[in-house]
Order: structure tokens, then sequence, then C-alpha cells
């Protein structure tokens, strides 16, 4: 009885949060059905409008912006920082967490130095070697930056440290195992749930990233979604701005059903786990 | 372990297919097409943002001429901050890119744009308002930075039941009439208050203190060598006691133009009056849909002034400067202007076009039938010489985040006394 | 034979080490190789910007340190501009922290079904474009037409003014803050609490632990690791806090309120302190100060971190 009345609060507590964290979400899509001028309307409108086919029209026929182009650009860019971002913090993660090494711990303070960096600290310089390197609109020049993050570095490093036990890399040693091969038949089958979470924390990053892109990947073929959704409307001095809500739940829905994809390998840990209630 | 295997092997997946991915996009047609052969044309990079509405005619430039072609690149959130990086990195920068009064006087630096002057631009000074044309030149003229697009004279919007309510007239010539001076315009706040309730206007900054300086004379926080003059200009001062006193008189809505609450406050008739260039009537219909003929147009106090519009420049690192000085005088040339007037609404700087029949006769039916092709002309006559020369927004910035403040009761003396010395210590940086 | 498989030994481990090194390096070297070109080579650049005045197109003047003496000494705006960013920050990080746990823990629960519905929907806030995001959050924080201050009249309630009074724009921001990366720092502590070997939840059931128990004594210390990682990505976000509060006061009350952070600066963080320096007044190298600082101040701040993981940890 005790433990049906836990119960209850607990799911209670949960639909609280999913309230708060859907209700503000539920309002973009509902703007995106209207025009700008009832965004703010006072008494709130709070249920779908009639102008989503408009507006979608307006984004997939748009003479500024191939809208699908610049999606499959930035498609492109996040699956090309997310495979390297896992397979490189992966490998440094392991190194600082299971290899003996000289100037490891001094190296590791390092990564966790160039968390604290800005990101606005350097846009100037960064920019500089961009252009030096001849990369502007290139791939490139949004891809390489993001390859490998101290942000990738330590999660996986933590992780490894707590997941990858000692004993066992000793084991895989003691049967003649070379480094790589410890990472790859020990290491990597641990650690899947964290790549799940590192891959989709990375992939959302890069989608939603928005500053570099745009200093960047300038000419229209090369824009990222990001950057196009304020290019859509250039007729008047202000944005309209149901539209951009409108291409703001285009944009996020690929991310939405990778997401949804990958969102059972979340609990592929959780089940094997023997939290049992 | 059974449920990580798919997962594994899944990654491995991606990561041969995201590999490929990144090999594939290093070779893309698209990136690696720079260099130009003799016959290929001309590719001209454009950095553009909304609003001009210069679209329709890009297009028609390019069927004109097929040797050119435009790269017209929108970038609204940071089209200042790119072009500083680009312009100070030396490389990058378009051939052509815009830039709004409001960020013209910090880019005025000599080794960063071509004199337009070298390609016979100040043949063209005469078909343009002398206003407009001398925010883009340096302060003595001799050095031409950019090229007008439209302007923004101003007028003023009134809410027709409001001056109804007051027992005011609410035929636009009378109410121009009423409006003749500032104290005439703080006097009408004052009527509209006592009978309505209902403030006078937006708020200190847009609804006062811009329109009023923007009235001030060629030289006001700078003199013509950059020097701070605003502490010791009068109509500076003058222009923030008066909107000190609309503050402290209670005439200002406190909801500063392109908020939320000013979105709102249009289609709810919030305040009496807004000063409106051309380009912000399509802003209030697209935000105040039910709004519709409850404000009229009528002229605004003490003349007018202009608001907004920008200049087309040339960087030095573009390589095609001819090329891009031939589009250039092309799209900002008067029958151009005519033609975005009536496709966009946006206000010709040309002053040559404003006796057009297509010109004159326009009515606006969101406006009460306004004729606004016969108000907005009558405003950019009236437009005075302003000041264009040096960190103009760091100083309006600067008073426009003051003024909410003398707005709910800040002393406006101490206010001003600060302002004046945080914008000594800025500009010092 | 003995002495033998000894001296085989050593020869493995001696072998052992070198190749330790040289993976070791190896595997660490694109990290450090991307952060030498667009982190380290840019820091130094700052760090060189700073000692001038300089407005990015006009001459540079060197200036020595006096950037670095003006924001110490005679800059009331740059002090603010740091309290603002530990406001905001104490406003919402400590609880975003906490309630990542929470839910968490609930959701890591056996006995709840539907778990990736939950988790999908916590974690959506952050998959949203900030964009959308600040819009949505500007309408129901605006002052006079919010949906927050249309609910307080319908109550009876007086008005709050979001966009002038300090403390109520400081916690609208927190509030987007908290929202925003809610879901992120949950799906953190998930990671965390599956990396725990679940023989230990076995063991401590067979020798009659309580639930309450087994989560004091087994989850708490070994999730100690991953709360930290959470709350130094927190910390070191939030002290770089910039978007969130610029996109939204744009869009509540206007370009310049977003510049400013607000009439009174009250959500003027320090990277928007930076960037109003950079990109409003011009004043390049002096923002390039403002950035050497900042840095200086998250180190310390992180530092202080790792000696408390040092302390709970002994």
């Amino acid at each position: 009885m005790r433990n049906r009345t836990g119960r209850s609060i607990v799911y209670v507590l949960l639909l609280l949060f999913v309230g708060f964290s859907i209700f503000p979400f539920y309002w973009m899509s509902v703007i995106s059905t209207r025009t700008a001028g009832e965004i703010s309307a006072i008494p709130p409108k709070v249920f779908y409008g009639s102008r989503l086919a408009e507006n979608f029209d307006k984004i997939f026929n748009n003479e500024n912006v191939d809208f699908l182009r610049t999606m499959g650009n930035t498609a492109i860019i996040a699956v090309s920082i997310t495979v390297s971002m896992l397979l490189l913090s992966s490998l440094a993660g392991f190194a600082f967490a299971r290899l003996h090494f000289t100037g490891k711990g001094f190296m590791l303070l390092f990564v966790l130095g160039t968390l604290m960096i800005p990101a606005q600290f350097g846009i100037i310089p960064q920019y500089l070697i961009i252009t030096k390197l001849h990369w502007l609109n290139d791939y490139r020049a949004v891809i390489v930056p993001g390859m490998v993050s101290a942000f990738g570095v330590f999660f996986m490093r933590q992780y490894i440290e707590a997941s990858v036990p000692n004993e066992l890399v000793e084991a895989g040693r003691i049967d003649g195992c070379r480094n790589l091969q410890l990472y790859a038949l020990i290491a990597v089958p641990a650690i899947a749930p964290a790549y799940a979470t590192l891959g989709i924390l990375t992939f959302m990053g890069a989608w939603n990233d928005y500053l570099w892109p745009s200093i960047v990947m300038k000419s229209n073929e090369m824009l990222t979604v990001q950057v196009a959704l304020l290019r859509l409307d250039t007729s008047s001095y202000f944005q309209d701005k149901s539209l951009v809500m409108a291409a703001s739940v285009m944009a996020t829905l690929p991310l939405f059903l990778i997401f949804l994809f990958f969102n059972r390998q979340f609990i592929a840990g959780v089940t094997d786990g023997a939290v049992k209630g | 372990m059974r449920m990580k295997q798919p997962f594994t092997m899944l990654l491995a997946a991606g990561l041969l297919a995201g590999s490929l991915a990144a090999c594939s996009s290093s070779n893309d047609p698209s990136t690696s097409g720079t260099s130009e052969n003799a016959n290929s044309p001309i590719k001209l990079t454009y950095w553009n943002t909304n609003g001009p509405g210069l679209d329709g005619l890009i297009k028609q430039y390019q069927e004109e001429n097929k040797n050119i072609t435009l790269d017209v690149q929108i970038d609204e959130a940071n089209h200042k901050q790119n072009l500083l990086t680009a312009l100070s990195a030396g490389s990058g920068a378009p051939d052509i890119v815009i830039l709004t009064v409001d960020d013209i006087p910090q880019f005025k630096k000599e080794d960063y744009f071509y004199n337009l002057k070298d390609f016979g631009a100040d043949a063209l000074q005469k078909d343009y308002l002398d206003s407009r044309w001398k925010q883009g030149t340096s302060a003595d003229g001799s050095f031409i930075f950019g090229i007008p697009t439209d302007s923004g004279p101003m007028a003023m919007m009134y809410r027709i039941e409001l001056f109804e309510q007051a027992g005011l007239p609410t035929d636009r010539d009378e109410v121009s009439k009423l409006v003749a001076t500032w104290d005439d315009y703080f006097k009408l706040g004052m009527t509209i208050k006592e009978k309505t309730g209902k403030p006078l206007t937006t708020d200190a900054f847009f609804g006062a203190f811009l329109p009023k300086i923007q009235q001030g004379g060629e030289f006001t926080f700078f003199d013509k060598d950059g020097n701070l003059t605003m502490d010791m200009n009068p109509a500076v001062k003058e222009a923030w006691d008066f909107s000190a006193k609309l503050a402290q008189a209670g005439l200002t809505a406190q909801q500063p133009d392109f908020s939320n609450d000013w979105k709102v406050g249009l289609d709810t008739g919030d305040f009496a009056t807004m000063f409106a260039p051309p380009w912000m009537l399509g802003l209030v219909k697209q935000n105040a849909p039910n709004a519709k003929g409850k404000w009229d147009i009528a002229m605004m106090p003490g003349g007018s002034a202009n608001w907004g519009g920008s200049f087309l420049l040339i960087p030095k690192q573009s390589k095609h400067a001819k090329e891009a000085y031939a589009f250039i005088k092309w799209i900002l040339a008067p029958e151009q202007q005519l033609s975005v007037y009536e496709s966009n609404g946006n206000f010709p700087s040309t002053p040559g076009v404003y006796k057009d029949e297509a010109f004159t006769a326009k009515k606006d039916d969101f406006f009460n039938g306004a004729p606004v092709g016969e108000i907005y002309p009558k405003a950019a006559e009236q437009v005075t010489l302003m000041d264009s020369i040096n960190n103009w927004s760091t100083i309006t910035n600067e008073i426009g985040q003051q003024l909410p403040n003398v707005e709910k009761g800040a002393d406006p003396e101490q206010t001003w006394t600060e302002l004046v010395s945080k914008v000594k210590s800025t500009l010092a940086r | 034979m003995e002495r033998k498989r000894r001296g085989g030994q050593a020869a493995r481990r001696f072998n052992q080490r070198i190749s330790d090194h040289i993976s070791g390096y190896l595997y660490t070297l694109p990290f450090f190789a991307i952060f030498m070109v667009f982190g380290f080579y840019p820091m130094l650049y700052t760090i060189y910007i700073s000692l001038f005045k300089w407005d990015m197109l006009g001459d540079r003047t060197f200036v020595g340190l006096r950037n670095y003496r003006l924001l110490l000494t005679d800059d009331p705006l740059f002090w603010k501009s740091i309290g603002n960013t530990f406001l905001i920050w104490f406003e919402s990080v400590p609880f975003q922290i906490l309630f990542a746990i929470l839910l968490a823990v609930l959701l890591n629960q056996a006995f709840i079904k539907g778990k990736g519905v939950f988790r999908f929907f916590i974690f959506l806030p952050n998959i949203t474009s900030l964009v959308a995001v600040s819009l949505i959050f500007a309408n129901v924080f605006g002052v006079k037409y919010g949906l927050f201050n249309y609910l307080l009249t319908l109550l009876g309630l007086d008005r709050l003014d979001w966009a002038g009074d300090s403390w109520a724009t400081q916690l609208a921001v927190a509030a987007l803050v908290f929202w925003r990366y809610l879901g992120f720092h949950m799906v953190i502590q998930l990671a965390g609490l599956q990396s725990i070997p679940g023989d230990l939840y076995e063991a401590a059931t067979i020798d009659g632990a309580s639930k309450g128990q087994q989560f004091f004594r087994i989850t708490i210390p070994m999730l100690t690791p991953t709360i930290m990682f959470s709350t130094l990505i927190a910390t070191t976000g939030g002290l770089q806090l910039f978007t969130e509060p610029f996109t939204f006061m744009s869009d509540l009350s206007g370009a310049v309120a977003a510049v400013n952070g607000g009439t009174n600066n009250q959500v003027l963080t320090v990277v928007m302190y930076l960037y109003k320096t950079a990109f409003t007044d011009h004043a390049f190298g002096y923002s390039s100060a403002i950035a050497n600082l900042l840095l200086i101040i998250i180190v310390i701040f992180a530092l202080f971190n790792s000696l408390l993981v040092g302390k709970l940890r002994r």
C-alpha cells in the first residue's frame, strides 16, 4: 500500500516535470501555425491556428534559401563531428583512465583548463586561421574545430574510470592484448551508453550551433540550418516570427527523430543493471 | 550485454559512413570553384540584411548582365560583427556590403573601403536627399563611403479613438497643426492623459529623444573632427530634458519600440502617438493586424527627422570594385528606388521621384486611407542634416539604457551627469 | 627458472610502459593538436591584444596594463556583470543539479513504465533552437502582456516588472537556464547511474540493505564524480552565460536592452559585457582584457571545485 502511494507520487512528480518541459515547446508549435500578430495576443492563443501550410510553403519554396540543402549541410557537419568526437574522445578518455604515461596528470588538468575558455574568446584569431587555411565556405571550417572537445574527453574519462575495471584491463594484457585491442574489445563495449549520451549531446550541439557557422559559412549553398532560419524572410526590416517558429520546428524535427531512435540506447545499461523495484 | 551489441555495430557503421561523409565533403565541387577563367561570369558577393527589398531588382540585374552573378548573403543577427571580423582579419569581406545609418559612423575608416568618388559617385549626389547623402560621406564630404538605399523620414501615427475621446480634432491636417512644436506636443499629451488616462507615446527614448536629437543638426554628439561635444551642445541637453519631462509627467507608456509589449500596445492602442518612418508602417501591419483603420498619420512636431535606411559600400578587399560600383549605381538609381517603393513600400532617398504620379497617389487603407504618398515626401523635405561622424550607436545605446530609469523615477539631472561621465570613460577605452 | 620468469615479467612490464607512453600520447594527440590551433593560439592573441587600445579598424595604441587597471579600479559595470553572473548561476545551477539527480534516480527505478517517454520530454528543451526558446520566454515574461503576468492579474495580484525589476529579470533568465539545461544534466546523471555496477545493489539487497540505505551508501558515493562533472560543466557554462539572456532580452524589450542586459544592467553577464565593449563600443583591447579576467575567475572557481571534490572523496 505504502509502496503504491510512493509510486503514484513519483509518477505525479515526473508528469509535472514533463509538463514544465513541453509547455514552451507546445507553444512554439502553436505559434508556427499562426501569424506574427497573434503571437502576443491577450488572452493568449493556446490552440493551433491555420497558417501552418502557408508558413511551410514559404520555407520550402523560398527564394533565398534552399532549406532542404541547408538541412543536408547541417547533417553532414553534425554527423562528421559526432563520429569523430565519439572516436577521439573515447580514445583520449581511455588513455587518461587506463594507460600510464608521464605527464598524464598535468595533461588532464590542462584538458580541464580548456573547458573554461569562453567560446566568444577567440573568434577573430580563429577566423584568421580559417582564412589562412582557405577554409571559408568549406565544411572543414566547422567540422575540424569541433572534432574533439574537452567536454567529450573528460566525460569519457570519467565514464571509463567508473565502468571499465582495472582488473579487466590487466587480464586483457595478460592475454596479450595490445592497447588498441584493449580499447576496442574491452572499453568500447562497456561504454556503449556513454557513446549514446555523448553522441546525442554532440549531435544536438553541432546541429544547433549558430555563431561560428554564421561567421565561416556565408554563401547560400553552404549555410547551416540555424543560420538559414534567419534568412527566410528578407522583405521587411523585421522578421516574421511565426515563420521563424515554423522553420525552427522543421529544423528541430530531425533531432526529434534521432533522439527518439537512440532513446532506447540510453536505457540499455539500466535494463541490464540490477536496480529492481 | 545483449542489447548493447546492435548499438556497437551501428556505431561502427556510423564511424565508417561518417568518415566517408567527411571525405566527400572536402571534395564538394561548390567549395573548390574559387578560381575563375576569363569566360566565366564575375561573381560579386553581397552581404545583405533583411529589409531593403532589393531582391527582385537583383534578379533583374543578373538577367540583364549575364557576365555578373550575385551571391547575396544575408545575416541578420551578426552582420556588423562579421564585417568587423572580416575587415580586421584582412580577408573574407564581400564585394558589396550594406550598413545601416546607425552602424555606418563607426565604419567610416578610409583604409577599409573604396572612395566611391574615384568611380565618379560625386556626380550622383544631386539625385539624393542631402541629409541622407551626407551620412554616407566623411565630415568634409571628400570621401564617399556609401550610396544611400531607402530613407526613413518620420511622420506621426496617432490613434483616432483616443483623440476623439479627448475631444481633439481627428483630421490629419488639424492634428499636424496641433503638434507644430514640441511644446504643443507636450500639451497634447497632458490633455490626452487627463481625458483618457492613456500616455502620449511609447517611451522616452524612441518617443522623444531619438526624433528630437535627429533634428539637432549635423554635429550633436561630436564636432566635425570627432571630438565629443555632447556635454557642451545645448541641442543634446534640450532633447534629454524634453524626454525627461515627458517621462516625469507620465506621458510615456514604457513600452519601447520593438518590445513584445509594444507590439500588443499597437494593437490595443496603449499610447496615443508614435513616430513612424515609412518602413515602420509594414511592421505595424504585421504586428497589429486588428488595428486596421484605427491609426492615422500626421506630420510630427518640429519638422521631421530621418530614422533608418542604409548604405551600400565596397570594402577595399574587393577584387571587382568596378563591377560592384556599376551594380550599386544601377540598383540605387531613382528609377529602381521608385520600383522598390511600388513593390515593397521602401521610401526612396532620391527626391526626384516624389513628384511621380504613381508616387503621390499612394494611400494606405490600413492607416485610415492616409495619403502616404503626400505626407512622406513633405516630411522628407524637412529632414535636416544629422550627426553621422563617430560612435553614434555607443552614445544612443547609453541614452536608450538610461531613459527608462528616468521613467521609473530616477533624477534626470543626476542621471545626465552620470551618463556623460560614462560615455567619456567608454570612449577613452 | 624463477629468475628467468621474473626477468620476462620485467621485460614485459618495460615493453608495456613504452607502449603505454606511445599509445597515451598518440590517443590524446588529436585533442591537443586541435586545441593548440583553435584554443591556445587565440588565447595568446587575446592576451596580446588586451595590451592595446584598438577599435579593430584603426591603429593599435600600446597601453600596457591600462585596460586591466581601468577594469579593476574604474569600471563599476564590470563588477556588476560579475555579480550578475554569479547571482544567475546561484539561482539556477544548484537547483538544476539537484533536480537532475532526483529525476535521473527516479527514471532509473525499474518499476517506472515509459521511462523513454519521460526522458524524451524532459530532454526536449535542450534540443530546441534558442531563437525559438527565447521568443517563447519573452512571451511568457512580457511585462504588460506576458502569460505569467496575465495569470497574476487573473488571480488579482500585481504584475511583476520582468524587464525593469532587477531580481525579477534575473529570475526569468535563471528560469530559462534551468528549463533548458535540466534535461541535459539529467542525461549525464543517468549515464553516471548506469556506470554503477549492478552487482553492488544485488549484494546489498542480499545483505538486507533498504532502498534508502542503498541510495546513500551506494548511489550517492558512486555518483559523486558524475555530480562533480555536471557541476563543473554547469559552472563553466554558467560563468560564460551569454546567448540566453541576450536573445531573451532582445525579444522582451528590444536591442538596447539586449546589449545592456536591461535598464539596470541587471542581467548583463560578463560575456555580455565583453560583447558590448567589443561590438557596441568598439573597444576591442578592453574587451580582450575582460576575456582574460573572466578566464582567471573561471579557473579559480574550477580549482575550488576540484578542491571540494578532493575533500569529498577523502
